[in-house]
This record gives C-alpha cells, sequence and structure tokens, in this order.
C-alpha cells in the first residue's frame, strides 16, 4: 500500500508507549497494532484528530505517501 | 391470543435465530439419513419406480447406476452444508471458508445436474431433474457472489480504526 503509517515513529519521539497511547486515543490495543503494522485498509478521521491531539503533531507526521511498493 | 409485541420480544412463542439454527442443522442430518437409505435400497427403489414389468426391467440397471452417481455430489453437498451451518452457530458467518462452502455446494449441484443430463438419454425426466439441479447451481453461486462482496466489505470495516 502506498500509505505509510509513521505513527511508530512519532510514537518514539514523544516516548509514549503503545498501551498509553490507545488508552488515550480510545481505541484498543489489536486497533493500534493494526494500524502501526500498516494494516489498516482506512482512518477514521475522528480516530487521526485524537492521535494529533495526543501525540501533538500533524496529520502529515502520521501518514506518509510513497511511490515504491 | 398471542399479541404481537409478545412475538417481536420472544415472548410464548419463543422462536429465536438459534432454534431456527438447529432445525436446518436437524433437516440437513435427516436428508443425509434419507439418502443413505435411498442408496442402500436402490434396487428396490427402482423396481417400485420402474415396475418389475419385463420391458421396464432394461431400466433398472442405468437408474440404479444413477442414483448412486448422484449420491457422491449429494453427500459432499449436505456435508458442505453442516459445515456452513455449524460455522454460522460459532459465530463464524462472514468467512472465506463459508464461500468455500458455498462454491463446493454449487458445483455439487452441477456435478448432479450433469449426471441427471447424462441418464435424461434413457429416461427422459431426468433431463428436469437437470434443469433445476443446474437452477439450484446458480442460486448458490449468486449467493457465493454475494457472500465474497460481504466478507471484503466486512474485513474492510474490521480493518478501519
Amino acid at each position: 500500500m502506498p500509505i505509510i503509517v509513521n505513527l511508530d515513529v512519532i510514537m518514539a519521539k514523544r516516548k509514549i508507549s503503545s498501551g498509553d497511547l490507545s488508552e488515550k486515543v480510545g481505541i484498543t490495543p489489536a486497533n493500534l497494532s493494526i494500524l502501526k503494522n500498516n494494516k489498516a485498509k482506512a482512518v477514521r478521521f475522528s480516530t487521526l484528530e485524537s492521535l494529533c491531539r495526543v501525540l501533538k503533531c500533524q496529520p502529515a507526521d502520521i501518514l506518509e505517501y510513497s511511490d515504491t511498493e | 391470543m398471542i399479541r404481537i409485541e409478545e412475538r417481536l420480544k420472544g415472548g410464548p412463542i419463543m422462536w429465536n435465530c438459534s432454534k431456527s439454527l438447529t432445525l436446518s442443522i436437524f433437516c440437513t442430518r435427516l436428508f443425509a439419513v434419507l439418502l443413505a437409505v435411498g442408496v442402500c435400497i436402490a434396487p428396490m427403489i427402482a423396481n417400485w419406480y420402474f415396475g418389475s414389468s419385463p420391458s421396464s426391467q432394461v431400466l433398472h440397471f442405468p437408474f440404479r447406476i444413477t442414483i448412486y452417481l448422484c449420491a457422491v455430489p449429494g453427500f459432499i453437498l449436505l456435508f458442505c452444508l453442516n459445515t456452513l451451518l455449524k460455522n454460522i452457530r460459532m459465530g463464524n458467518v462472514f468467512v472465506n471458508d463459508n464461500t468455500k462452502m458455498l462454491r463446493i455446494i454449487s458445483w455439487s449441484c452441477i456435478a448432479v445436474g450433469i449426471i441427471s443430463f447424462g441418464s435424461g438419454f434413457y429416461y427422459a425426466s431426468f433431463f428436469l431433474v437437470a434443469v433445476a439441479s443446474a437452477f439450484f447451481a446458480l442460486i448458490i453461486r449468486v449467493i457465493k457472489n454475494i457472500f465474497e462482496q460481504a466478507i471484503e466489505l466486512k474485513s474492510e470495516n474490521d480493518f478501519t480504526i
């Protein structure tokens, strides 16, 4: 998929664990894992908004478009 | 008299999805038993259906062969139906295994249709069975296609975070 989720990079920069992030964002750890591992097929705006709010970043920091597979 | 509200709430009638599934599984197994009995008494069925006159004796053997040949896809079909119902009971409705079962059921119907079509050349009534089987196969195939789309949609929904 040409859309890459750089959530782990931002999480490392913010020094936040998966458990903490899932709790603060309000999604299950399993869903956060799907998102982190690039297995997600879609992201709701509400989830993206919560991620940006908790991680204090922009959507572009989390999502990246890449031409190569 | 039972009121409509009571019926909707599952009141005195108490008919629900679980009981409906149990009935379907029971019917599937009953059909399997009937098919097994039919295979065992195939000579008697042929005798009852065509009579024992010397002119009809010639049809007995091919009729039995048709029954035996149709029994194979019949058992496969009933096994798949049973597996499908068990999966549904376990809550696994939109899974690839069910699509596979529906595909096998559809091909089993086609197999019965082909055997019946071939048998139609010695006994014309089998042509009707062939047409009915082909029609069933078509219906099951359409349901299978719907299932495939539903699985795709479910997967998309499951992976939307």
